[in-house]
């Protein structure tokens, strides 16, 4: 039963050393894309193949010592959980959900009374499994979500561990036994009813375990999709690698084609100048056309207008100017977010949607978006 | 119809067989074995089932008519107290250091519930009583038979070996011991009697004051009153202290007594005026006599630190004149400290205090300490003296010493260079030359002559030329042979005599590049990147 508590694709060794060059967005050994996580400033971590930050979300699940593991026909088993954030660098984790599923039984909610870990803190929860009507070995699977926080950002990802309790079958011994026995020399038969056998009652001990036991942490995937953790709910997810193609947008005004390179993960639009040119945006938003920049309409888009980047496999949108914009005509304020999905058209000016959009569309050759293109269309209001 | 209870006949006891008696009546008759009571039942002198409490119900003639039909058959019952009762058995044993302990072993037992039919295996061998006709068909275990049956086995395989192990002094409050005895033991019931159904809960001992117990409190209770008679003494020394300052004025009371009853009342009156005048003067004097003593007595303590200073100062004086310097300051000390001793005569003299006598010797006293402190000093300043003469006549010593031993050296470091030079450049040294020109010179010689012999000759003739021109360093050396060195190195070099130095202008040409821009984004990485480390572009195959 002892296992590590966890099994999961660590970035390589070579990535690792690549990103000790903080302007490095490619490992120069394997050239793949350098994936920090969205707190790397604190943890100076890099993003496994799950999309997870194995140094901030480090989640470890055991039954504590003294539980009770089997148990009768009918009865309910109630198991003492340890929830350790591991985490060596100092950063909490948020324990935002548990459930606890027994066999043909619906997923149960476990009440916490905690959400915030600190590192290395341990939180007690006792998961009850309700009543075990069938003999055997069943499994017990307990699913809870841990999330990272960093700035307004939050990652969630749901984990499952299952542990096997015994539930034993009524044995015969607990019949009702009548004994009648004759006998002349005492003169009277002898009725003994309903005794306790006592040769039962050694098996009677519930099973207790004698340490902790680490249970397996598993990444349940589909759990975070189908409960709308992570991805969209017609089930395809953007990985924080997808490629970002920019089309409509003049030269030098974007960033290369490709994922995102930035530290945080972010890239900003707006106005002013991007990084290229020594500015604050990644991406230059401006009303152009051939014969140049029209100034006067640009000046309605604000120097940093929103942020683009990718949470819980979503590609998410952050309004960072004060006269908001629209996502498909919906206006959003300062500091909302909103989930972008494919065919979503962005227009930066509420009052003048037309004047420049941009819209959104996902490549995606399977359950994972591809590629993202990211269109700029400059419309009839420009003046 | 209510039920009896049925339980051992006797709270020693901790098993019984039912007498049958009891079970036979007309009537119907209904018994209750309670739950903490083990109720076996034997039919035909075999074991049916073991049961934790119970009801009977027993007789009447229905079921008398039933046993008619059914045939005859045998039922007995017996019953056995599950609960855990407490023996307790003396122990004796030998500590490690050899004194007898003795204490009290209490020990909780249990006939194990999970097993209660082995309580059988326990009434084997136990003696039912010695007159078979009081307990007539009775079958019973009691407590002490148990006891009895285990205790054998635990004093010498438990307590002596367990009570050996450590020293009677430490024996009583150790529960590390207490816990070994109790592991012990439960192994030993176990082994012994763990088939037959015994188990052992808990095992405590309680000791007796052993001998070496009784001598320490006896250390602690002579030491309780050594502190109590020490403080006594204290008090009463205080005690006396403080009577000793005053009996000077009570003496002198007392002397009169004689005299006041031989007085008449004027005398008296006249007695009593001069003795309190007498009292008071006696406490002024005494008064100024601690306040002289005092300035005595820091006059002394100065005297003994100038003296040390004085000491400390010959001791560490390096030549004569210090010594000079110290001995005009110590006169004028001298004559300081004597004209305070004299003051501090006068002053005792007019004080009254003191009596001549007194004065004489404290001033006789001091002056004999102040020669004897002179002379001590005069003694360590000649000694320093001579110390001073030994220093210098030993640094003389050493001096020529390590000029000899340069001298020495420098011939045998001489030799030692010998060793590893080339006979062209000992002869340039013994020609009078540095061993740094002579380096010259030698790998000269050797890049223009082919032979050894044509090299010696080489030499001979540099040699020769250097001490003309009074060559004294390596610079001089070179340049001396500047003019015609290249194309002597060159031949030297062609013939493998030397080595030619590399071409002064071939350095940045092959060394290779730190650093390789990115064709696609122009980023520069490090030249050992295999991608670009900013777009991913591959640089190398």
């Amino acid at each position: 039963m002892m296992q590590a508590a966890f099994s999961h694709v660590r970035p390589k060794a070579c990535c690792f050393r690549a990103a000790l060059d903080r302007s490095a967005t490619f490992c120069d050994e394997c050239g793949q894309p350098i994936l920090r996580c969205m707190a790397s400033e604190e943890c100076g971590g890099l993003l496994d193949e799950d999309g997870r930050c194995p140094v901030c979300v480090a989640p470890e699940l055991s039954i504590d010592a003294g539980a009770v593991s089997s148990v009768k026909v009918g009865g309910a088993l109630s198991i003492p959980l340890l929830i350790t954030n591991t985490s060596a660098v100092g950063r909490p984790l948020f324990i935002k959900e548990m459930w606890v599923k027994a066999p043909d039984k619906a997923l149960t909610p476990v009440d916490l009374a905690f959400q915030r870990l600190a590192s290395g803190a341990v939180a007690e929860v006792s998961v009850s499994t309700g009543a075990l009507p069938t003999a055997g070995v069943h499994r017990i699977e307990v699913i809870f979500i841990a999330a990272t926080r960093y700035l307004w950002r939050e990652e969630c990802y749901a984990f499952s561990a299952s542990f096997a309790v015994d539930v034993e079958a009524e044995s015969a011994g607990s019949i009702v036994q009548n004994i009648n026995v004759s006998a002349d020399q005492i003169g009277a038969g002898m009725t003994i009813y309903n005794p306790t056998r006592m040769q039962r009652e050694k098996a009677d001990a519930p099973a207790r375990r004698a340490e902790p036991i680490v249970l397996t942490l598993q990444r349940a995937d589909s759990f975070e999709r189908q409960e709308g953790y992570r991805g969209y709910e017609s089930g395809i997810a953007v990985p924080r690698s997808v490629a970002l193609a920019w089309a409509g947008f003049d030269h030098g005004q974007v960033p290369p084609d490709g994922p995102i390179r930035t530290q945080t993960g972010v890239l900003s639009f707006g106005r002013a100048s991007n990084a290229a040119h020594s500015g604050m945006n990644d991406v230059r938003l401006v009303i152009s056309g051939p014969d140049g920049t029209d100034e006067d309409a640009s000046v309605h888009i604000s120097r940093r207008h929103f942020l683009l980047y990718v949470e819980n496999d979503r590609l998410m949108l952050r309004v960072e100017s004060q006269n908001g914009l629209s996502v498909n005509g919906d206006p959003l304020r300062r500091g909302e977010t909103a989930i972008l999905k494919d065919g979503d058209v962005i227009a930066p000016l509420v009052r003048r949607p037309d004047a420049i959009s941009l819209q959104v569309s996902f490549d995606v050759p399977a359950d994972e978006v591809g590629q993202v293109v990211l269109r700029r269309r400059i419309g009839t209001g420009r003046r | 119809m209510s039920s009896e209870p049925i339980s051992l006949s006797d709270p020693r006891m901790i098993a019984e067989f039912l007498r049958q008696s009891e079970f036979k009546s007309f009537f119907e008759k209904r018994f209750a074995v309670p739950p903490d009571y083990a109720a076996l039942l034997f039919k035909n002198g075999q074991l049916i089932d073991a049961y934790k409490g119970g009801h009977f119900s027993v007789g009447g003639l229905v079921n008398q008519l039933k046993g008619l039909v059914g045939g005859s058959t045998h039922v007995g019952m017996m019953i056995a107290d599950l609960k855990p009762f407490s023996v307790s058995t003396p122990l004796k044993a030998l500590s490690k250091d050899k004194v007898e302990i003795a204490g009290a072993a209490t020990l909780e037992l249990q006939v194990d519930p999970e097993k209660p039919s082995n309580i059988l295996g326990m009434m084997h061998g136990i003696n039912r009583g010695p007159h078979k006709d009081e307990m007539p068909g009775r079958k019973a275990l009691s407590k002490d038979d148990v006891l009895n049956r285990i205790r054998p086995h635990l004093t010498d395989r438990v307590f002596e070996e367990a009570i050996g192990r450590v020293n009677a002094a430490e024996i009583r409050g150790d529960r590390g011991l207490q816990d070994k005895i109790q592991a012990d033991i439960m192994t030993e019931v176990e082994r012994i009697c763990g088939d037959i159904g015994l188990l052992v809960r808990a095992v405590s001992v309680e000791w007796a004051v052993n001998s070496e117990e009784v001598a320490e409190m006896q250390i602690a209770e002579a030491r309780r009153e050594q502190d109590r008679m020490d403080f006594r003494l204290e008090m009463i020394r205080r005690e006396v202290e403080r009577e000793s300052e005053g009996t000077e004025i009570i003496i002198k009371s007392e002397l009169d007594t004689a005299k006041l009853q031989n007085a008449s009342e004027d005398e008296l009156r006249m007695m009593a005026l001069n003795s309190e005048v007498q009292f008071l003067d006696a406490r002024e004097e005494a008064k100024r006599r601690q306040e002289l003593e005092a300035l005595d007595h820091e006059i002394r303590s100065l005297e003994v630190e100038r003296d040390a200073a004085f000491k400390n100062q010959i001791a560490t004086a390096k030549n004569d004149v210090d010594l000079a310097e110290i001995q005009k300051r110590r006169s004028q000390v001298d004559a300081d400290i004597a004209m305070i001793q004299q003051k501090q005569a006068d002053a005792m003299r007019k004080s009254g205090a003191f009596t001549e006598l007194e004065i004489t010797t404290a001033v006789q006293k001091q002056q004999a300490d102040h020669l004897a402190r002179l002379q001590q000093l005069d003694i360590q300043m000649q000694n320093a003296e001579a110390d001073v003469a030994v220093k210098m006549a030993k640094a003389q010593n050493d001096h020529e010493i390590a000029k000899i031993m340069a001298e020495g050296n420098k011939k045998t470091n001489e030799i030692a260079a010998f060793r590893n030079m080339t006979p062209e450049q000992i002869m340039a040294i013994n020609a009078g030359l540095s061993s740094d020109v002579a380096t010259v010179l030698a790998e000269q010689a050797r890049a223009r002559g082919q032979s050894s012999a044509e090299t010696m000759q080489a030499m001979r003739d540099m040699v020769e030329a250097a001490t003309a021109a009074q060559i004294r360093s390596e610079e001089q050396a070179r340049a001396m042979f500047k003019m015609g060195m290249d194309g002597a190195v060159g031949v030297a070099a062609g013939a493998g005599g030397g080595h030619a130095p590399a071409p002064s202008s071939a350095g940045a040409a092959s060394e290779a590049p730190a650093t390789v821009e990115c064709p696609k984004c122009e980023t520069v990485n490090a030249a050992k990147a295999k991608y670009c480390k900013q777009c991913g572009h591959k640089l190398r195959t």
